[in-house]
């Protein structure tokens, strides 16, 4: 049960007797530097204005990509914004088929509560995932881009979400805390589907704005479903009606 | 392209100054810059990592050196953090690592290929097979952990397939010690490979020793610990192939003139101006930093480093263009084992080597992480999810078996229609 009192040494509250020479002695010693946190806001600024980007798209590797983005510059657009969020797309719905599988093992392992998750709408949000990771390479495919590549935005999305595939994979977090977890990436993945399918609207790929605002609505679902149990489990641990393992 | 060592000066020890500015500069581009201008950025990281190891040794049992080890220490330290520093933050820890076993593959197959001595030549085979396998270990667990595809490092430089299985190559420390070459006939460029490879074998298995304990996922943490004792077995080895009658001096020397040659070989080999740049600088550097130990020997030991340097540097190290050689050293060697010093093929480690067998019975008494992050894992582009399937059913899961996945075969990725490369 997350609500259950322990040995959690790290409030100061646990140190009756130190907790106050601590505070004592940060009073008592003036800061060796003047100022503030400014000065680190300064030199952070610094080196924002140094910094290259973090990469870019590789160049077009196929006669088809080279004419769609030709064919969009005449218009004035850069459909290489496209082949880059359907990059991160791609990238993270796969992450999140082995975040699906990684919370199944748990689920196995720990065991659900009423309301909770079942082994088969796991594996159904699993096998949804995976066709979300399906479309989005098969979009990349069709608009003559390389689905191998790492785009940017995959890049730093795999940053954003490494906490979560932490949280999930770690032996010790209990199946709710994986939940809270694995919402983070269900909202993020919901948005980003919708963002997707306003992008491609917005350069002419109409079957593929559709298929992404089908996506976004099930993301949306997932979202809403993966809330529903967690919702469920904080319940019934308020409620104090919680014997699973925690 | 060659340097003589005993003529270029580079810049003096105490003209060798940095800012923390200088020492923190733009990192490396994940996806942009040449997995090989990484490989190299981990090499001399790792080559600086020993220099720093190498000198604290050598400070404890020489009172007399103390100072002139600590003032160049000091810039090395810092020529390291500035190298490490150019690494970028979203290389994540185990990206890093299959980075760092790219690195291990890509330099002691250049270092074997190079060698003259011929033993020596079949040590570094016998770990570079090893290597092989680290790497596959590492990318099935990037890619069934992460979701992530291991070639997005590697770019395609390095094959990601089985070597000699990790969990056979677990061995009683009897046999990973080596013969080593003799200091006054052995050529200088065998002393120069052996430190290198030393190296960074050494830092792969600092690494792996830091990062295992930082993720999260059991599997994960397992693998971890056991590449790093395998990592452990062949810095064992390599340290045992370099003649323990070299003095204090000469094996300073012989660290400054390893540095000076691969330095020299990361600007031989580099693509990146920014990074070129930086090569040369430290080239110079070393090339100071030589002569001052130079210096040392003459009033020490009085004796000139042409003794122990060759005039000119061996041609520079390469980087890349080994896949053939890999392939072929794999399919032929793949079954080596060890025996004391000695090369036998796998059929005769029961008699030959029999506290190994014992060692690796218990060791893998509880299972083998290796093979079971790897199970069933082939590469494929775009990862293990990104193979067709044959059945939408086979996309799947079940539970209870989570890690089952309707694959095809290998060799069944067509290239798509239209590719221009």
């Amino acid at each position: 049960m997350s609500g259950r009192a322990g040995m959690n040494r790290t409030g100061m509250g646990m140190s009756p007797l130190d907790a106050g020479e601590v505070i004592r002695a940060a009073e008592a010693g003036w800061p060796q530097v003047g100022g503030d946190s400014g000065t680190l806001s300064s030199l952070r600024g610094q080196y924002i204005q140094d910094a290259e980007q973090i990469g870019t798209l590789p160049p077009p590797t196929t006669l088809k990509f080279a004419a769609h983005t030709a064919a969009n510059l005449v218009r004035g657009k850069n459909a290489n914004v496209l082949v880059d969020r359907l990059g991160q797309r791609m990238a993270f719905e796969r992450t999140g088929v082995r975040l699906y599988e990684a919370l199944l093992i748990k689920l196995d392992a720990m065991g659900s509560w009423q309301g909770g998750p079942s082994a088969a709408d796991v594996v159904r949000l699993h096998d949804e995932e995976r066709a979300h990771f399906e479309l989005a390479k098969t979009a990349l495919e069709e608009l003559g881009a390389d689905p191998t590549a790492q785009t940017p935005a995959a890049d730093v999305g795999a940053l954003a979400c490494a906490g979560i595939v932490q949280v999930v994979t770690d032996s010790r977090t209990s199946l709710a805390q994986c939940l809270d977890a694995m919402l983070m990436a269900e909202l993020a993945g919901g948005v980003a589907w919708d963002v997707l399918a306003e992008l491609a609207a917005l350069l002419r790929q109409p079957e593929l704005a559709e298929a992404c605002g089908l996506a976004h609505a099930r993301k949306t679902a997932h979202a809403a479903t993966v809330r529903a149990w967690l919702t469920a489990y904080l319940w019934h641990d308020a409620n104090a009606e919680l014997g699973v393992h925690d | 392209m060659s340097l003589d060592l005993l003529k270029e000066k580079g810049v003096p020890w105490a003209k060798q100054e940095f800012t923390w500015r200088d020492m923190v500069r733009v990192p490396t581009s994940k996806l942009n810059d040449d997995a090989l201008t990484r490989v190299r950025i981990i090499l001399m990281n790792g080559i600086e990592a020993e220099a720093a190891r190498f000198s604290h040794a050598c400070a404890r049992m020489n009172r007399h050196l103390q100072l002139p080890l600590a003032r160049l220490r000091r810039i090395e330290q810092h020529q390291q953090a500035l190298l490490n520093w150019l690494l970028p933050p979203d290389l994540s820890p185990l990206e890093t690592t299959l980075s760092y076993a790219q690195t291990a593959i890509e330099v002691t197959a250049s270092v074997a290929q190079q060698e003259p001595d011929p033993y020596l030549a079949q040590v570094y085979r016998f770990g570079m097979v090893e290597h092989v396998d680290h790497l596959y270990r590492y990318a099935a667990l990037l890619d069934r952990v992460e979701g992530k595809d291991p070639n997005n490092i590697l770019q395609s430089y390095t094959d990601i397939c089985p070597g000699r299985p990790t969990s056979v190559a677990h061995r009683a420390p009897e046999d990973d010690l080596r013969e080593a070459y003799n200091r006054k006939s052995a050529a200088p460029v065998t002393k120069i490979n052996a430190l290198t490879v030393l190296a960074s074998a050494h830092q792969a298995h600092d690494y792996y020793m830091s990062t295992g304990p930082q993720l999260a996922d059991p599997v994960a943490r397992q693998l971890y610990a056991e590449i790093a004792s395998s990592e452990e077995q062949h810095v064992t080895q390599y340290a045992s192939i370099m003649d323990t009658n070299e003095t204090w001096l000469e094996k300073w020397l012989l660290h400054e003139a390893t540095e000076v040659y691969n330095y020299h070989s990361c600007w031989v080999a580099e693509t990146s101006p920014r990074l070129k740049q930086i090569w040369q600088r430290f080239v110079d550097y070393e090339l100071g930093q030589l002569h001052f130990v130079r210096g040392l020997l003459q009033k020490y030991e009085n004796r000139d480093a042409d003794e122990i340097l060759p005039a000119v540097l061996p041609q520079p190290l390469v980087y890349g263009g080994r896949r053939d050689f890999m392939r072929r050293v794999l399919h032929d060697e793949v079954d080596l084992r060890a025996a004391g010093t000695r090369f036998i093929h796998k059929d005769y480690e029961r008699s030959e080597a029999v506290a190994t067998l014992h060692y690796r019975a218990h060791l893998n008494g509880e299972g083998s992480p290796s093979d079971t992050v790897a199970a069933g894992y082939c590469w494929a582009p775009g990862t293990e999810l990104a193979r067709r399937t044959t059945t939408t059913a086979a996309n799947s899961l079940t539970p209870r078996d989570s890690a089952s996945h309707g694959v095809t075969p290998p060799g069944s990725h067509d290239r798509p229609e239209g590719w221009l490369l």
